[in-house]
This record gives structure tokens, sequence and C-alpha cells, in this order.
């Protein structure tokens, strides 16, 4: 659940749809059969209408974007909010620097969820308890929320039931560390 | 914000406006020479009926490439009423449209006199019919009663589309080459000079009447004054741009590195006519090919003038 | 007296052209020859490895000393009470005085073919019926209902706030006020009420 495999791939169904990533994620639909019944419907839809329907959850709707994965956006109905900089600290003391998206958009984080759940390091469980506890926990169940409520296209609303998934997962193990 | 700084030509107002900025001075300077030459210099009837029609002609011709420009055609009949001065006097193509309008009607009436001085007109259709029509003949017989006034309405309607020209592109704030007291002057010197030099070339190659002497000569010591002071503002222009903002100092750049505003306007349209005709105020010349080179040079160098200052004007945007 | 203005925050603009498209589904502008009322330009600043993206939204700044209203002809080019500047489409005969004159290029042409363009692209909701010069009205006809122009509601990042500047309670307004947030090219003499908040992103 809370492997590297999985967060990479959670990361992936962030990315804007081209015409590789049907075939991709079929190729990968057998290590997770969560996929199966959205990617059915994903190959009756042409690819336009998948990316409007990404543009419209994610990047640009009308008249709101429903689901824009920012943590900023959740908790200070901004971008490049305090969280920023937290983030930043974070991914520093862990070694690591970001690319060109934000700290804070969702991908990044599950991106640095994955090194960690990969990683040796013995100081990496308490990264990771960081990473949910002062961020993940406090925006990811709204996004959930939104992304299934507003998805027109069954992946993404099963993508939502994955992260829901995950984040009860990791609650339970922060209780419990 | 002001960190960067982007620069931009306009594709908006390009050479269909620059045509009729200049057929619109070159037509109402026209007009407005040949009426003050029949008013105190000497009654002549071919120069008014020729500045008339050069007149009217040059400002259809230019009134349509403006009006062909617009979005929406239909709605010019809300700048053609001249009620328009009222709630907005702060428009100039509002006061440029009645001043255009003006002069052509009162430029007509002046001219109507004399077209029954001449054969010509008795052989143009419609033209002929309307000349015998008794209110037509009525309202000549009252333009030639009040000769003076009319000449003068339609003279100081002439000056004002001449001038106005200048004072539009004047009011546009963002662009420094054309947000300066220079515009209006240099568009009305223009105007004026090019006109002489249309008129010059009417006298020599078409009218062609020798006791016209004292006027061809007073018109081409006039053309000269007018195309010294044109160079003059130009190298006040010059020295404003060199040391401007940033709008200026990039439409200087465009400007004088370019060679057919330098050889082709300043060089040939300016320099060169001013050289000729000073030779000639001076010395005179024994033929009259000189004089027509140097007008037909000023003429083409009018319409480059206004060119180059529409495709020349910079907008500096902070972003 | 109602005084309306934006405020633009450049620290939180991230480029996604949310306003772009808002705008133009709201206002139905011609969106296939890529013509908006709002556009956010993409600027790489600094040299080198030191480089940021800048997205700066640029609107009409509905100014209290409008160059575009002093042009036109017609008058179709007027301004309301509460400083909104608006094109009256049917007496505008579309001569472009107006864009000629307007140093923030806040003005776009709408043509005969963009008038039937838009007649089948949005159908029988279309309202404009003329060819004219267009721009932003500050969304008037949502601010006459309570609602907020559709740029700002739909920003993600808050990067686009709207206020009344004669609301003293306002935070917005006071933004304005405290100097923190400044009109574009003042010197101008337009008396613009679009008003920007410096980006000063950290770096490393």
């Amino acid at each position: 659940m809370h492997d590297e495999k999985n967060l990479r791939l959670y990361g992936l169904m962030l990315c804007m749809p081209e015409l590789e990533s049907l075939p991709l994620l079929q190729e990968l639909a057998d290590e997770h059969p969560w996929m199966q019944a959205g990617l059915h419907e994903l190959n009756l839809t042409p690819l336009e209408e998948w990316q409007g329907e990404y543009t419209r959850l994610f990047v640009n709707g009308f008249p709101k974007t429903p689901a824009p994965p920012y943590e900023s956006v959740y908790r200070h109905q901004s971008m490049q909010g305090p969280v920023v900089d937290t983030l930043h600290d974070l991914y520093q003391d862990a070694g690591l620097t970001i690319g060109e998206m934000p700290a804070d958009y969702l991908g990044t984080q599950l991106e640095f969820a994955a090194h960690l759940a990969a990683s040796d390091d013995p100081r990496a469980p308490h990264w990771q308890t960081r990473l949910w506890r002062d961020h993940l926990q406090h925006w990811l169940p709204h996004f959930i929320a939104d992304v299934c409520q507003h998805s027109q296209l069954l992946i993404y609303r099963l993508w939502g039931g994955q992260l829901t998934l995950l984040s009860k997962h990791m609650q339970e193990v922060m209780t419990y560390a | 914000m002001d960190t960067t700084v982007n620069f931009y030509t306009q594709d908006v107002w390009t050479w269909w406006i620059a045509i009729y900025l200049y057929f619109g001075g070159l037509g109402a300077a026209t007009l407005a020479v040949t009426f003050l030459t029949d008013m105190y210099m000497k009654a002549h009837r071919d120069l008014v009926l020729w500045g008339a029609f050069s007149g009217v002609v040059l400002l259809a011709l230019g009134s349509l490439m403006l009006f062909s420009h617009l979005l929406d055609h239909r709605a010019v009949i809300h700048v053609l009423n001249p009620m328009v001065l009222i709630y907005k006097p702060d428009s100039w193509i509002a006061w440029g449209t009645q001043f255009i309008i003006w002069m052509m009607f009162w430029g007509v009436l002046y001219a109507l006199p004399y077209m029954y001085a001449t054969d010509f007109f008795d052989k143009v259709p419609v033209v002929n019919w309307l000349l015998d029509r008794k209110l037509v003949n009525r309202i000549a017989q009252l333009s030639t009663r009040y000769r003076k006034t009319v000449g003068w309405l339609a003279t100081v309607n002439g000056v004002g589309v001449a001038v106005y020209t200048g004072l539009l592109l004047q009011s546009f704030p963002a662009v420094a080459l054309w947000h300066n007291p220079g515009v209006p002057l240099l568009f009305t010197v223009s105007a004026f000079s090019t006109a002489m030099a249309f008129l010059l070339l009417l006298m020599y190659l078409v009218i062609k009447q020798p006791d016209d002497q004292r006027i061809r000569n007073f018109y081409e010591r006039v053309d000269l004054i007018l195309i010294s002071a044109e160079l003059v503002i130009l190298f006040s222009f010059f020295h404003y741009m060199q040391a401007g903002n940033e709008s200026a100092m990039h439409s200087a750049r465009m400007l004088w590195n370019d060679m057919g505003w330098l050889i082709g306007f300043i060089g040939f349209g300016l320099i060169v006519p001013f050289l000729l005709e000073l030779r000639g105020v001076l010395k005179g010349w024994s033929s009259h090919l000189p004089v027509v080179t140097a007008s037909v040079l000023v003429l083409i160098g009018g319409y480059l003038l206004r060119h180059y200052f529409m495709y020349s004007g910079v907008y500096a945007y902070p972003w | 007296m109602t005084h309306y203005a934006m405020v633009i925050d450049l620290n939180t603009c991230v480029g996604c052209n949310a306003c772009m498209a808002a705008c133009a589904m709201e206002n139905q502008t011609p969106v296939w020859k890529s013509s908006w009322r709002t556009y956010v330009h993409d600027k790489e600043i600094g040299n080198g490895s030191d480089v940021h993206r800048r997205f700066f939204p640029r609107l009409c700044n509905h100014c209290d000393n409008p160059p575009c209203m002093s042009v036109c002809p017609t008058g179709a080019t007027y301004k309301l009470d509460n400083g909104i500047v608006l094109v009256d489409e049917e007496r505008c005969m579309g001569c472009r005085a107006c864009a000629m004159a307007c140093p923030y290029d806040a003005r776009r042409s709408v043509t005969y073919e963009d008038v039937e363009r838009g007649r089948e692209f949005y159908g029988e909701a279309y309202r404009r019926q003329h060819p004219s010069v267009d721009k932003c009205t500050f969304c008037e006809h949502r601010l006459k209902e309570g609602l907020e122009p559709a740029c700002v509601e739909t920003c993600v990042g808050s990067a686009r706030m709207f206020c009344d500047l004669d609301n003293p309670e306002d935070p917005v307004s006071q933004l304005v006020a405290s100097g923190v947030a400044r009109p574009l090219m003042p010197h101008l003499g337009t008396r613009p009420n679009i008003y920007y908040i410096d980006d000063l992103k950290r770096r490393g």
C-alpha cells in the first residue's frame, strides 16, 4: 500500500494524459487491479476528452477549478503559501531539491513519499511522519473528496479511493508510531 | 514590476491610415492655399477649380480608406452628426470628421460660381444637369455675393483638416514619438509643403499660364520655407528621441537606422528638394524640370513621413 | 460612492491561465483567434541558473483618466460612476483610436466574422450583436448580481482580488492604501485601477 511502486503510480496519475499514457497504465494494470474498471472506460474515451477532464479538474476549470493539487490552495487559499517553505526545509533535510513543480504540489509530495519508501536511510520513517503529520493529513482528504465529487471519469474516482486507503493507512501508522 | 519592459510596435493603424493622413493633409492644404490665393493674390478660376476638386477627391479617397478600416461601418453615423462636437469635444477624430465635411461643403460652394465660368462642366453628365437647376444657380449667386465668407469658411475647415491629423496622433500618451507637440507642427508643415509641391506640379504641367509666374515663384518660396521648417522640426525630433525615454529611444533606433527614412525621406524627400528649390529661388533654373522634380520628391516624402510615423511608434509594456 | 479596483499578487500567480479561460467563457470572447480580454504574460527573469518565471496577468485598468475615452469619437467608450470603463458596442464604429491610445494593450477588435462565428460557437446565449472594439468590463453584469468578476472567482491561488477602494474596511483596498500594491506606469497620468503586489520570490 505504501510501497514505492504504488506511491509512484499515484503520482503518475497527476500527469497530463498523452498518447502513451493509456498503454503505460494498461501495462501496470495487472499489478494494480484497482485501475482496471477505470482503464476500461478510458479505452472508450477520446484522448482529448480525457485531457479536457484532467485540465478541468486540476488546472483550469470554469467557474472554479474543482481540485487544484496544491497544499497552499487548500490550507491558505493561495498559491506559494507558507507551507512551501516548510516543505523545502523537509526536502532539504532529506538531501533533496525539487524540480520545476512547486514543493506543495501533490505530485512532488507523492514522489518524496515514494523516495522515502525505497530509502535505506534510518531517518526515512521520521521524514515520512513529518510529511504526513505536518502536511498531507491536513489537505489530502479534502482534495480526495473534491476529486471524487467532481470527476466525471471513473479512473480519477478510483484513484481518489486509493488515496483514501493510503491516508487511512498512514493515519494508523502515525497513531501507533 | 518595473524590472522588465517589453517593446512593441502596433499593427492596428498601418498604411491604410498613413494614406489617409497623407491625402488628408495634402488635399485640405491644397484647397486652403488655392482659395487664399484666389481671394488675396489673384482671382484664378482654374486654380480654384483644381484646388477644390483635388481637396474633395483626395479627402473622399482618404475618407474611404478610413471608412473601410472601420469594424462597424453602420455606426459611422454617430460621428457624422455635428452635435458630436458638443458631447465629445475632446476627440480629434470627431473634430476631423466635421472639418472634412464642412471643408468639402464650403469648398464646393466657393468653387461653384467658377464652374459656371468654364465650358468644361457642360460636357460632364449629372454635373451639367445640376448646374442647370435654378436652385443651384441661386446658390452660386449667393456664393459669389458672400465670396470671402464662403472662402474663409472653407479655408478654416481645410486648415483644420491639415492640423488635426497631428493633434490626433499627439493624443496617444503611450508612444513618445507621437505624444509631443512637435507632431502637430510637423504634420501641418508637411501638409502645406506637399500642397505647395502639388500646386507647383499643376501650374507647371497642367494649368501652364505664363501670367502665373508670380504665383509660381511665391509658391516656390513658401515651399522652400516650409521644407526648411520641416528640417528644423525633424532636427528637434532627432534630439528629443535620442535623449528620450525608452519608447523614444526605441523609435529612434528604428527610424534613424532605416535607409528608407534617412535616404528616402530625409534625403530625397527633403534635402534634395530643398537644394533644388533653393537654387531655383536664388539663381533660377533655365527649365522648370528641377522644380517639377523637387515637387515630385516632396510629394513622395509626404507619404513616407506618415508611413514611418505609424510604423515606428513604440509601446513600452512593463511585463 | 463605489470605486472598483483589482489587486493582483504577482507572488501567487502560477500561470495556470484559468482566469483567461473563465473570462473567455463568461464574456464570450473570440477564443478561436486567441483574442483575450485578460492575458497572463510569461517572462523569465534572471540570468543563468538563477532564473525564475514571472506570470503577469494584464487587463483593462479602468483608469480614472482614461485616454481611450477622450479619443473616442462617437462616445462609445464611457465610464460609470463606480469607475468601470465600458464600450457601447452599438455606438462603437471600430476606428481603433482607443486601442492606439491605451498604454496597457487592453483592447481587441471583434469583426463581422467574429460575430458570426460567435453565434455558432456560443449558440443562442451569444449576447453580442455588432462588431466593435472589446475589452474587460470587470464583469459588470456579474457585479450587478453581487458576484465577483469571473477571473477573480476562478483564480486558484487568490492572485486576483477585487475591492471597492471607497470602503476603508475592505482588507484588499487596505493593500492599496498601504502602498504594498502599486499601479502600472502611474507617471503617464492615466490613474489606473489595477494594483500589483510586486513579486519578490526568494530563490535559493
